[in-house]
C-alpha cells in the first residue's frame, strides 16, 4: 500500500533523526530552575535547564520539568551540574520533545522547552534582587515568541554547586551568569547599553546599533559583571591550552577592567558566526584570530560586524528599521524576523514619546504578530493565549513594574484579558491615530467647505464604500447606495459649550424666554453648557421649569417644587407604619446597598462625615449627599407609586395627598420618552420599585442642583426620558435594542453580518450603555456634556442610540478584524469604559444621524420613482422604527 | 506540531444583588477587594488559569447584575456553563432565602443537559461580626445537602478567607462537568521542524 510504505518511510526518517540524536553532550545543566506555570502560583514547576550540544553539532537549549526526567539520567544532569566545568561533557539521553499524545490537559511535560540557541534572538537577565531572590532570564526567540521566565533557585541545590569550584567566601555562582557565561562560549552574544540586563544572541548589526552594543555595556549589577562579546570557537571548547593574545587581552583590559572571572575563561577568539553559519564563515571565523581574555577589541567587533551583516542583516533589512521607536519590532522580543515579508511604515505617534512607552508598545506590536500567525486558531484556544504561561512572560514582570510607574504606558498596557480582546485593545490604539487624521482633514472640509470633495472617501471610509458595494444585505437596496461619496458632505455641526452671556441674552426683562425652544434645543445640542448655568438650564430640560415661565413665575415654581416634595417625603419618612412595611424595608436596603458605592470617587459624594444607618457596609460611612441619595430615590418610589395607571404601588397611601405628579410628568415628559412613535398615549406605570442604575442616573442630577428638592424633580424628569428602560418587563430596553439592531443593519451592513456570526446580535454589550445613558462608560464631566446633549432632543429623542452607533462604528474594524465571538466582543466593549472620547464621538453620533436621514431620503425616492415607472416599488422600505428615529420633537 | 488542549471553563455567579460576587471574583483573580464596586450592570467576566489536578484550565467567571429585573439577559450569558455558583450573604436572610429562585432560574435558562450539573454555594461575608449573622452554617449546609449535596463554602471576599478553596472546588467540579474541548493549540517552541511534520492538519 502506498499509505504504508508513506508511513514506513517516515518511520524510517524518524529513526534516522534519533539517531542523529543519540549522544548528545550535556554542556551545562542546572537543577531547580523554576517556570511559573500559573501567574500566582509562588515557585512554579521546577526543572532543569540544560544546554545539550547534538551530535550534529547544534546546541539546544532545553528545560525539563523534574517530573519529566527519567530516572536513569537524573543522576546525569545533577551530575554535571555540581561539576561546573565546560570541558566535561556527558552523555544524556536526548532532549524529549513535546508530543502530541492525547493528554486533556496540562501536564508537566508539556511545559518542556527545547530550541536551538540559533533561534533565541535576545536575553533578559535579571540577577537576583532584594525583592526577587532568585532572579530570572527570559528567552525571547527570534519570530517574537519568549519561553516562560526561568527562575534560578539556589536553595536546595546540592551542595556542590552551590560551593562549586570557587574560593572560599566566594558568592556562589548565580545560575542565570552561570547560563550567559557558557552560552557565550557557544553563540556571539552582546550587552544592550540601552536595555540594562537585555543580551542580543547573534545580534544584527542593525540590532547591535539599536542597543549601543558597541559601546562597553553596562554592568548588569555590582554582583554580576556584564556579559561582553566574548566568544569561543566551538572546536575549541575542550582545549585546555588555547592561544592567547596578549595585545587583545591588554586592550580588553584598558576597556572592561572589571572583568570578572568566571566570564574570562581562557579561550580562543573568534569571529562570532552564527551557528547556523555556513562552513565557509566557520572556517574563515577560525583563521580570523588569535584568542582574547575577555571582550574582544573594537576591531574585532567591527569584523565581526561585517560577517553577521552578510547573514541575518539581509532579512531584516527594510525601510522601517533604522530606528528604535520606528514601530518596526522590538529589539528585545525579536519582532523583528517576520518583518521582512511586511515592512511596517514608522507610525507617526510613537516618533515623540518616551522610550519606555515605546518598548511597550513595541513589545504588543510583537504581540500582535504572534497572534497574527495564530489567527486561524479556533475561538476557544484563542480566548486563552493570552493566559497561556508563555505569553505570560511576554511583558516581564520587571517591564510591568516599569510600566506602572508610567501613566501614559499604563494606559496602553491594562491587563491581560483573552487574546482576542487583547489584541483587538492594541489594535484600536493604532487604528486610534488614523482615526485622528482622518478627523482632522473632515475637520478642514468642515471650515473650508469651498474645498470639500477633494478629500472625500479616503482611509476608512474608501474601504466602507466597497462595503456597500459587496454586501447583500437584508436592505439590499440600501447596499448599492454610495454611501461615503454622498455623505462625504456632512458635517457635524459641534461647538462651544452655550455661555452664561449667551444664556442671559436669550430672555426677555421679565426672564421670559424671547428666542424659541428650539433655538436653545439646538445650541445646547451643538455645544452643551457652561458649568456655571448647568443648574439653571437643566431646570428646563427636566421639565422643572416651563420653557414660557417668567423669573417670577419661577420663583413661585421653586416654592411649589419644595413644597411637593416634601410632601411626598412625609408620606414615608413620617409614617412608622410605612417604614416598618416589608416592601419599603426591602426597597430602604437596596437603595442603601446602591447608593454607598455609587460615584464614591467624586467630592460631593466621597466624604464619609456620618456613620452608616444601614450598618451593613462594614468600613464604608455616609455622608450628607448619601443621604439625600437615599431620601430621593425613596421618595421617587411614593411619586412613582402615584404616577397614571401604576399598577403596583408600592406603598398604600392617600392619593389625595400627593402633590400633582400627573401634571409633572406631563409637563416633564414632552414626548421625549422612549418609545417609538410620538404619541403620547399614557402607557401603564411598570415601574415597580427601585432597580439598579437608578442610582447612576441620580448621583450626576442631584450633583448639579446641589439641593434636596431640585434634585428629586430633575430626576423625576431625567426619569421621564429613561423609566422605560426599569420597567419590569424590560420593554424600554428591548424596544432600544431592536432600533439599534436595524440602526447597525442599515448604516453597517458588514457589520452587521459580523455580530450575526458572533451570536452577538442580542446587542446585550450596548445594555449598560442604554439602561443608565453611558453613566459608567464616561468621566463624571462628560456625563454632564453628554447628557445635556441627550435632554436637547434636538434631532431624535433617541440619540443616545446614535452616540452607541458612534461608538461601535469607531471601533468596527477592531471587532471585524479581531473578535470572533459574544463574549469577546463583551469584554472589549466593557472595557472601553473610560476610553471614550465625547467630543468625538458627538461628531460621528450627527453625523450618523444625518448619514440615515440620507439613506431613508433615498430609499424614498427610488421607491417614488419605481412606483411611477412600474406600479410597484421593489426596495423594502424603510423599516419604521428608523423612520421614527428621525422624527424630531415637534 | 506538537497539539496542546487548553479546557476553558465557564463559571457564573448568582445571587442576590449586593451579596458579593463582584468582590468574590476580584478577590480570586486579582487579589484585591474594595467595598466600592458599582452594582453590575449587566455582565462582565474575568479569566483565570488554574492548576486543577495538574491540569491548566482557564476559568471565565461571569459576574452578573443581582438585581432579579435583569435575569431576562441570563439566557444570553449562562449559555456553556460548566459550574453555577449561588452566592447569599450570611449576614442578610433574605438573600439565603432567593437562592432557592436564582438556581431554578438558572436551569431554566441555562438548561444544563446534565441532571447533575455542579452548583457551589457560597455564603459571604462572614468577616462581619457574629451578633449580625441571620444564617447559621448548619441551615445553610442543610439546605446545600437537600439540594444533591451542593459543596458549601463559607467566605470572606474582604478578608480572602475561603475565597481561593471555594475556586479550587468550583474549577474541580467545572472541570468534571466540561465535556473535552479538542483545540489545537500551536507548540510555541518548534524542536526541530523536519522531524515534527503535522499531517493531520488541514489548515
Amino acid at each position: 500500500m502506498e499509505d504504508d510504505s508513506f508511513v514506513a518511510q517516515m518511520e524510517d526518517i524518524h529513526l534516522d533523526q534519533s539517531a542523529l540524536f543519540a549522544q548528545p553532550k550535556l554542556l551545562f545543566s542546572r537543577p531547580k530552575v523554576f517556570v511559573k506555570t500559573t501567574p500566582d502560583n509562588k515557585d512554579g514547576m521546577p526543572g532543569f535547564l540544560s544546554l545539550i550540544e547534538t551530535s550534529n553539532y547544534e546546541y539546544i537549549m532545553s528545560w525539563t520539568p523534574e517530573a519529566c526526567i527519567p530516572g536513569l539520567d537524573e543522576d546525569s544532569y545533577i551530575d554535571i551540574s555540581s561539576q561546573g566545568d565546560n570541558d566535561v561533557t556527558r552523555f544524556v539521553a536526548p532532549p524529549r520533545s513535546p508530543n502530541s499524545t492525547n493528554r486533556r490537559s496540562f501536564h508537566p511535560s508539556d511545559y518542556e522547552v527545547s530550541i536551538p540557541l540559533q533561534n533565541i534572538y535576545s536575553m533578559l537577565v535579571y540577577p537576583p534582587r532584594m525583592r526577587d531572590r532568585h532572579g530570572s532570564v527570559i528567552i525571547n526567540l527570534i519570530g517574537g515568541e519568549s519561553l516562560p521566565a526561568f527562575f534560578f533557585h539556589e536553595d536546595g541545590l546540592p551542595s556542590a554547586v552551590k560551593k562549586g569550584k570557587l574560593p572560599a567566601g566566594a558568592p556562589p555562582t548565580w545560575g542565570g551568569q552561570e547560563l550567559l557565561s557558557t552560552m557565550e562560549q557557544l553563540v556571539d552574544i552582546v550587552g544592550s547599553a540601552i536595555e540594562p540586563g537585555v543580551y542580543l544572541v547573534n545580534a544584527s548589526h542593525a540590532d547591535k546599533i539599536n542597543h549601543g552594543a558597541e559601546s562597553p555595556p553596562r554592568p548588569l549589577s555590582p554582583k554580576v559583571q556584564p556579559v561582553l562579546p566574548l566568544s569561543q570557537q566551538r572546536q575549541h571548547i575542550e582545549l585546555d591550552h588555547p592561544l592567547r593574545d596578549t595585545e587583545a587581552e591588554d586592550e580588553s583590559e584598558r576597556l572592561y577592567p572589571k572583568l570578572e572571572e568566571t566570564i574570562s575563561e581562557p579561550s580562543v577568539l573568534y569571529l562570532s558566526p552564527d551557528v547556523n553559519a555556513d562552513a565557509e564563515s566557520l572556517s574563515r571565523s577560525a583563521t580570523a584570530t588569535g584568542s582574547a581574555t575577555g571582550p574582544i577589541t573594537m576591531e574585532g567587533m567591527r569584523r565581526r560586524r561585517s560577517l553577521s551583516d552578510s547573514g541575518r542583516d539581509k532579512v531584516k533589512d527594510g525601510p522601517a528599521y533604522h530606528q528604535t521607536a520606528s514601530g518596526s519590532g522590538s529589539p528585545m522580543m525579536g519582532g523583528l524576523a517576520n518583518d521582512s515579508s511586511q515592512p511596517r511604515t514608522p507610525l507617526p505617534f510613537e516618533t515623540h514619546i518616551d522610550p519606555l512607552v515605546n518598548t511597550v508598545k513595541e513589545m504588543r506590536w510583537n504581540i500582535l504578530e504572534r497572534f497574527s500567525q495564530v489567527a486561524r486558531f479556533s475561538r476557544d484556544a484563542a480566548t486563552n493565549i493570552l493566559d497561556h504561561p508563555i505569553t505570560k512572560q511576554i511583558l516581564p514582570p520587571h517591564v510591568q513594574q516599569r510600566i506602572q510607574d508610567s501613566e501614559a504606558a499604563k494606559r496602553v498596557m491594562d491587563d491581560y484579558d483573552s487574546a482576542r480582546v487583547y489584541l483587538a485593545k492594541w489594535a484600536a490604539t493604532v487604528a486610534d491615530q488614523g482615526d485622528r487624521e482622518r478627523r482632522e482633514q473632515r475637520e478642514m472640509d468642515r471650515l473650508h467647505p469651498n474645498q470639500h470633495g477633494k478629500h472625500k472617501a479616503h482611509g476608512q471610509d474608501g474601504r466602507r464604500i466597497n462595503d456597500h458595494e459587496d454586501e447583500e444585505g437584508p436592505l439590499g437596496a440600501f447596499n448599492v447606495l454610495d454611501l461615503e461619496t454622498e455623505c462625504s458632505a456632512i458635517h457635524h455641526t459641534r461647538t462651544e459649550p452655550l455661555s452664561p452671556m449667551d444664556w442671559f441674552s436669550f430672555f426677555n426683562e421679565m426672564g421670559c424666554l424671547k428666542v424659541s425652544e428650539a433655538h436653545v434645543r439646538e445650541a445646547v445640542f451643538r455645544g452643551g453648557i457652561d458649568h456655571d448655568i448647568r443648574i439653571e438650564v437643566w431646570k428646563f430640560f427636566l421639565g422643572i421649569y416651563p420653557w414660557d415661565s417668567t423669573e417670577a413665575e419661577r420663583v413661585v415654581i421653586r416654592s411649589t417644587k419644595a413644597e411637593e416634595y416634601y410632601a411626598l417625603k412625609r408620606e414615608w419618612f413620617d409614617d412608622a407604619a410605612v417604614q416598618e412595611s416589608e416592601t419599603f424595608q426591602e426597597q430602604k436596603l437596596r437603595i442603601e446597598k446602591d447608593v454607598h458605592r455609587t460615584d464614591r470617587t467624586i467630592s460631593f459624594f466621597a466624604s464619609e462625615t456620618l456613620p452608616n444607618p444601614a450598618g451593613d457596609f462594614t468600613g464604608v460611612g455616609s455622608n450628607e449627599n448619601l443621604e439625600l441619595l437615599k431620601d430621593i430615590l425613596l421618595t421617587y418610589n411614593v411619586w412613582a407609586s402615584k404616577a397614571p395607571s401604576a399598577t403596583s404601588p408600592l406603598l398604600s397611601m392617600d392619593k389625595k395627598s400627593a402633590a400633582s405628579p400627573v401634571a409633572a410628568a406631563e409637563e416633564s415628559s414632552n414626548g421625549s420618552d422612549n418609545s417609538n412613535t410620538n404619541v403620547t398615549t399614557p402607557e401603564p406605570n411598570m415601574l415597580d420599585g427601585y432597580v439598579q442604575g437608578m442610582s447612576d442616573l441620580l448621583a450626576p442630577v442631584f450633583a448639579v442642583m446641589g439641593d434636596e428638592v431640585m434634585g428629586f424633580w430633575a430626576f423625576v424628569g431625567l426619569m421621564e426620558k429613561t423609566k422605560r428602560n426599569f420597567y419590569r418587563d424590560q420593554v424600554g430596553m428591548q424596544s432600544q435594542l431592536e432600533t439599534l439592531d436595524k440602526l447597525i443593519q442599515v448604516l453597517d451592513p458588514k457589520l452587521y453580518k459580523h455580530l450575526e456570526k458572533c451570536e452577538a446580535l442580542n446587542l446585550f454589550f450596548c445594555f449598560r450603555w442604554l439602561l443608565i445613558w453611558f453613566k459608567r462608560e464616561f468621566e463624571w464631566v462628560d456625563i454632564m456634556k453628554l447628557w445635556e446633549v441627550l435632554f436637547s432632543d434636538h434631532l431624535t429623542t433617541q440619540f443616545q442610540l446614535f452616540v452607541a452607533m458612534a461608538v461601535l462604528d469607531k471601533h468596527r474594524d477592531v471587532i471585524m478584524d479581531h473578535l470572533q465571538g459574544f463574549d469577546e466582543i463583551l469584554k472589549y466593549v466593557n472595557d472601553l469604559s473610560m476610553t471614550i472620547n465625547l467630543e468625538e464621538t458627538l461628531q460621528d453620533a450627527e453625523i450618523l444621524y444625518r448619514r440615515l436621514e440620507h439613506v431613508v431620503d433615498k430609499v424614498d425616492t427610488k421607491r417614488a420613482e419605481e412606483e411611477q415607472a412600474t406600479g410597484t416599488a421593489t426596495t423594502p422600505e424603510v423599516p419604521t422604527i428608523l423612520r421614527n428615529l428621525l422624527k424630531t420633537r415637534s | 506540531m506538537a497539539s496542546r488542549k487548553k479546557v476553558l471553563l465557564k463559571v457564573i455567579i448568582l445571587g442576590e444583588s449586593g451579596v458579593g460576587k463582584t468582590s468574590l471574583m476580584n478577590q480570586y483573580v486579582n487579589k484585591k477587594f474594595s467595598n466600592q464596586y458599582k452594582a453590575t450592570i449587566g455582565a462582565d467576566f474575568l479569566t483565570k488559569e488554574v492548576l486543577v489536578d495538574d491540569r491548566l484550565v482557564t476559568m471565565q467567571i461571569w459576574d452578573t447584575a443581582g438585581q432579579e429585573r435583569f435575569q431576562s439577559l441570563g439566557v444570553a450569558f449562562y449559555r456553556g456553563a460548566d459550574c453555577c455558583v449561588l452566592v447569599y450573604d450570611v449576614n442578610n436572610a433574605k438573600s439565603f432565602e432567593t437562592l432557592e429562585s436564582w438556581r431554578d432560574e438558572f436551569l431554566i435558562q441555562a438548561s444544563p443537559r446534565d441532571p447533575n450539573f455542579p452548583f457551589v454555594v457560597i455564603g459571604n461575608k462572614i468577616d462581619m461580626e457574629e451578633s449580625k449573622r441571620m444564617i447559621s452554617q448548619k441551615r445553610a449546609m442543610a439546605w446545600c445537602q437537600s439540594k444533591g449535596n451542593i459543596p458549601y463554602f463559607e467566605t470572606s471576599a474582604k478578608e480572602a478567607i475561603n475565597v481561593e478553596q471555594a475556586f479550587q472546588t468550583i474549577a474541580k467540579n467545572a472541570l468534571q462537568q466540561e465535556v473535552e474541548v479538542e483545540i489545537d493549540f500551536p507548540d510555541p517552541i518548534k524542536i526541530d521542524s523536519d522531524t515534527s511534520k503535522d499531517f493531520g492538519c488541514a489548515c
